[in-house]
């Protein structure tokens, strides 16, 4: 139960970070000063079973944010051209910028 | 509330279908997603109604997201002796992702809705839903977007580093976690544990970076 806990703690620091410097959401907040206060010596540990398994289950949380796909079924087929070629192309330059540092 | 065991259903069963073909490609998401896209449009269930019935599931992304702070520092050990070339990587990809994409999208006509969800195309679903709506983006057009840069960069995304001369497993491993997040990570694994290790760490910091440039970056292309 700390685990849980101390995820929601740092979830709250962040939406206070969020309410005062803006910048970020409070979760994304919550992400950096988690890490911050691990890397400051708070033991990895403490965050177990909460945080392996957040992330764990992750991926079936944004499922239902990805079924908004069906909205896709509803535009015009130039529209879904020119955003599925941007997503191409755009996925190609982001590979190579991210990639092309390790050139050899 | 049946909607919600149906979404839980479809994912655990798209996770057994994904170890039995061990293939990046048929990433439980994208085969999950694609099968609920499949039962709304055959039953007629509307999209918000589907939506309400998850309600409980994607609250869980918020302290998720938190959790990615951990994942982060049990990350950074396996980088640290490239930090340099890491940084500048996952920096300049997201910085060209969430500039380039939109800008591409605008300059072939797309709609201004999907020109803004464009923009977090490379950031990790669960930091994609918080932070796009900061930008007059819906995340119910983002996050297909991001599953869809996912699976094609897994795709894509080796063959096309090698021609471009990038051939080590860590900076495979860096493009694909920074470009494609999640599901580029499954694909980097394939490559090696050094290159799992740098494309998990990718992906979160990828998302983190990403929320902090968005700022300062987006406002520039008249997205802020």
């Amino acid at each position: 139960m700390a685990s849980v806990f101390l995820i929601l703690l740092f979830w709250l620091l962040g939406e206070g970070m969020s309410r005062v410097l803006g910048l970020m959401p409070g979760s994304l907040w919550g992400m950096a000063l988690l890490f911050l206060g691990l890397a400051a010596g708070l033991e990895p540990r403490h965050l177990r079973p909460a945080a392996p398994l957040l992330l764990r289950w992750m991926p079936l949380f944004f499922v239902p944010v990805g079924v908004g796909a069906v909205a896709f079924f509803d535009l015009p087929a130039r529209a879904l051209f020119a955003t599925l070629a941007a997503l191409c192309w755009g996925t190609l330059f982001t590979l190579a910028a991210s990639g092309v540092w390790g050139r050899r | 509330m049946s909607l919600l065991f149906l979404t839980l259903a479809v994912y655990l069963l798209a996770e057994a279908l994904y170890r039995r073909l061990k293939h990046p490609l048929a990433n439980p998401v994208a085969l999950a997603v694609l099968a609920l896209v499949v039962f709304l449009r055959l039953t007629g269930v509307s999209y918000a109604e589907f939506r309400d019935a998850n309600a409980p599931l994607i609250w869980l992304l918020k302290p998720a997201v938190v959790a990615l702070g951990y994942a982060l520092y049990r990350g950074w050990g396996a980088i640290k002796e490239r930090a340099g070339p890491f940084l500048l990587g996952v920096g300049l990809g997201s910085a060209v992702s969430l500039v380039l994409t939109p800008l591409l999208a605008r300059a072939l006509g797309a709609p201004e809705p999907l020109v803004r969800a464009l923009a977090f195309k490379s950031v990790t679903s669960g930091i994609t839903v918080e932070l796009a709506p900061r930008y007059g983006a819906d995340p119910a057009l983002a996050v297909p977007l991001v599953i869809l840069t996912g699976v094609l960069g897994a795709a894509l995304g080796v063959p096309f580093l090698r021609a471009l001369g990038v051939r080590r497993p860590f900076f495979l491993g860096t493009a694909l976690g920074t470009t494609s997040h999640g599901i580029g990570t499954a694909r980097a694994a394939e490559e090696g544990p050094e290159a799992f290790a740098a494309a998990a760490l990718a992906m979160a910091l990828a998302g983190l970076i990403s929320g902090l440039f968005a700022p300062l970056l987006l406002p520039l292309i008249g997205l802020g």
